[in-house]
């Protein structure tokens, strides 16, 4: 009984999860889901409840990649390529410089590790993206940032155990296509919504005890 | 013999990449290094600062009162090297390279692992936190340091206990390095004894913290003179205490540290964060170590110094104020060591170093980029290297008055003072005897300087035009209308790398301005 509270409490108690609910009912139900097996998975340790919650991330997965546009990693606007054009004056070897400035991979190695930056970025999801807001997007706190301290002790926690790593690889995986795909708000990074909340249940359900 | 060995090789590494172009990397010269630069040549020449004020314990500059170890120490430097950009930013350089040392010695005390702690002094070397403000010449790096060589005592104390009273000794020093440390330094070593409090009050160890505490308050004695003063606390309006969970918060988010850096582009690299973004793997890895081992007096010294750096710089409204949260690198980049350390005893000796070198290479390759490359090209408008071309050509011409606006732009005077080889007796002169003798008391500050034949304020289009003078501004300060109206004729531009033009000089024409004019105008009479 006292899991299912905890688990309401956080996994619904967010606003994050109603406003996925918004865009679309499946995708919240299978948010909710995943996050109830993953949950489950960190506490039994039952391997049907990773596949289980798997399967789910992949629905997520699909909802966010049918809207991903490859050119995204490689296209450059007008005003981009100019200040890619000023930029190869200031190297001491043209071939130098296209590699590290014009080449499609270079161009998408450095969108990534940007892209990388913000779906790790604790803020993004406990203060509305506070102090780094992005213009033109309506930040929202995804969790009330009192929710970060059992998000990190949930972190620690799975990580002391080694049963978990399939689990924190299956974290890593979600992490590096959100940041490929790059959803936008107001769904935002829902791939990583089932980990940060079966984290936090994981932590609170260990305190609780 | 392999602990020379390794000390060398990071010698060298550092020697090239704190020293080379030194004077070129930053480009420009920002306004904070002039001040502490000019005002360490007026302190060497005539023992006064720009005021006039005989060894100030705090130097006034333009209101902000900062703290007086970089530019004593800096008369060293200018005194062997002479008035240059390479002299100005030496303290700086060789604090860093000593601060990558300490780095090394300090993870060799903690991993015993020789190749993990040299590792980790070439990523702290490599990391843009320390290399930008190591070649930068003001405080930052040398309270860093010092900042860094009490917490490695504090470390060593608690083993052996006569380390406690140089700790304290050393966390008193540095709050004469920087604003930051005045606030940081204390807090952290009241915080520490009360973490430490069984160690510390232990019948034979009590000796050693009472001398600690008595000579970190005799330390600051002169400071005791000043507290009451509003020269203390002259920062008081950057306090902001809205977002602040967020803003403390943030100094510890990886897209802070790895990713996106500081977001003012005076205080960044391009493209770079303060650390290298695959770093992010052992800052996961050394916290979660950290807290496993979270009673161990290491993680106790790193727990506590990562909780109190960020607070005075969380507390203002910059949302990742690099040179306030200076102190936090220390715990950091220990945080780091550890978890290279750990990643480098799971995976092979073998596989470790060659996945290393490969990395670092990868590393290497980017902050020459970023540093090398792109800073000089890009952020040569933030560093103020318009003001030093414009230096050069005042320094050459004597004939001609400058009128620099700063109505809008960055204050240069400093800049202006130092690379022109303003004489500091010439400049303090026309400074007012009522702020030599009320120096502590946060007079306002006035923007306007007049010195040998440089004048810097707002520009008066009233009266300015109708003086035989050259007057230098950007694209907006003097717009092509306002020449051709004026009858100012270009005699110069200052351009970027890139070809942007960020100040322009105009000679004024009072003669032909005056003949253009039909009615009776008084700034006419005296002009020929």
């Amino acid at each position: 009984m006292k899991k299912i509270l905890i688990f309401i409490l956080i996994g619904l108690g967010n606003y994050w999860i109603w406003r996925i609910f918004e865009t679309s009912l499946i995708l919240g139900l299978s948010c909710i889901i995943a996050s109830v097996g993953l949950s489950n998975y960190l506490i039994n340790n039952k391997r049907y409840l990773l596949i289980l919650s798997s399967a789910l991330l992949v629905i997520i997965g699909l909802f966010q990649i049918k809207k991903f546009d490859i050119r995204s990693f490689t296209g450059t606007s007008a005003l981009e390529r100019d200040f890619i054009d000023k930029r190869m004056r200031l190297y001491p070897s043209p071939r130098v410089a296209h590699w590290l400035e014009q080449r499609p991979e270079a161009i998408a190695f450095y969108r990534f590790t940007d892209n990388s930056g913000e779906v790790l970025d604790f803020n993004y999801y406990f203060f509305a993206n506070h102090p780094r807001e992005r213009a033109a997007v309506t930040e929202y706190a995804k969790f009330p940032w009192f929710y970060l301290p059992p998000f990190l002790g949930g972190l620690y926690l799975s990580l002391k155990q080694k049963r978990n790593l399939k689990f924190h690889l299956l974290f890593m995986f979600a992490v590096v296509v959100t940041a490929a795909v790059y959803p936008n708000e107001p769904v935002g990074f829902v791939l990583v919504f089932p980990f940060v909340v079966s984290l936090s249940a994981y932590s609170v359900n260990n305190y609780v005890k | 013999m392999l602990n020379k060995l390794s000390v060398s090789v990071l010698l060298i590494f550092c020697a090239f990449l704190f020293f080379w172009r030194l004077d070129k990397v930053p480009p420009g010269f920002y306004i904070d290094e002039s001040l502490h630069s000019y005002n360490a040549l007026s302190i060497l020449e005539t023992g006064k600062d720009e005021y006039g004020k005989g060894f100030p314990v705090l130097f006034r500059f333009f209101g902000s009162y900062n703290e007086p170890l970089y530019v004593y120490l800096t008369t060293i430097s200018i005194w062997l090297f002479g008035e240059t950009i390479f002299a100005a930013r030496l303290i700086s350089a060789l604090a860093g390279v000593l601060s990558t040392i300490l780095i090394y010695f300090f993870m060799l005390k903690v991993t015993k692992n020789r190749t993990t702690s040299v590792i980790v002094g070439l990523l702290g070397a490599m990391s843009p936190w320390l290399l930008l403000y190591s070649r930068t010449g003001f405080e930052v790096s040398l309270a860093f340091f010092l900042f860094l060589l009490g917490l490695f005592t504090f470390y060593l104390g608690t083993k052996k206990p006569k380390y406690i009273a140089i700790s304290f000794w050393l966390f008193s020093f540095s709050t004469y390095a920087a604003y930051t440390e005045r606030f940081v330094s204390p807090l952290l070593a009241l915080l520490l004894i009360f973490i430490f409090k069984e160690y510390l009050f232990r019948k034979e160890n009590r000796k050693y913290l009472l001398l600690g505490t008595s000579g970190a308050l005799l330390i600051q004695i002169p400071h005791l003179f000043l507290v009451s003063t509003p020269a203390f606390f002259p920062k008081g309006d950057l306090f902001s205490l809205g977002g602040f969970i967020a803003r403390y918060i943030y100094y510890f988010s990886p897209e802070a540290l790895f990713f996106k850096g500081d977001p003012d582009l005076q205080r960044s690299v391009p493209e770079m964060a303060v650390f290298p973004f695959w770093l992010v793997i052992p800052y996961f890895v050394g916290w979660y170590f950290c807290f496993k081992k979270r009673f161990s007096n290491l993680s106790k010294l790193i727990i506590a110094s990562a909780l109190i750096s960020p607070l005075p710089a969380a507390l203002t409204s910059d949302p990742f104020a690099t040179h306030r949260a200076m102190p936090l690198l220390a715990p950091l980049l220990l945080v780091i060591g550890i978890g290279v350390n750990k990643i480098f005893e799971i995976l092979k000796p073998f596989l470790g170093v060659f996945l290393f070198l490969l990395i670092f290479m990868v590393s290497a390759l980017l902050l020459w980029r970023s540093f090398f490359v792109l800073l000089p090209g890009e952020r040569s408008f933030y560093w103020g290297q318009q003001y030093v071309e414009l230096a050069k050509l005042i320094k050459q011409d004597h004939q001609n008055l400058y009128l620099i606006d700063q109505g809008r732009l960055k204050i240069a005077y400093a800049t202006i003072a130092y690379i022109a080889d303003i004489d500091p007796l010439i400049f303090q002169q026309p400074q007012s005897l009522e702020i030599e003798e009320n120096y502590y008391s946060a007079f306002p500050y006035n923007p306007s300087y007049s010195f040998a034949n440089v004048e810097l304020r707002s520009l008066d289009w009233e009266t300015d035009i109708y003086k035989n003078q050259i007057i230098v501004g950007d694209n907006i300060s003097i717009s092509q209308e306002q020449a051709r109206e004026h009858f100012l004729k270009k005699e110069f531009e200052i351009t970027d790398p890139l070809g942007e033009v960020l100040l322009s000089g105009f000679k004024t024409s009072p003669k032909s301005k005056c003949e253009s004019i039909k009615y009776e105008n008084t700034h006419c009479k005296g002009v020929k």
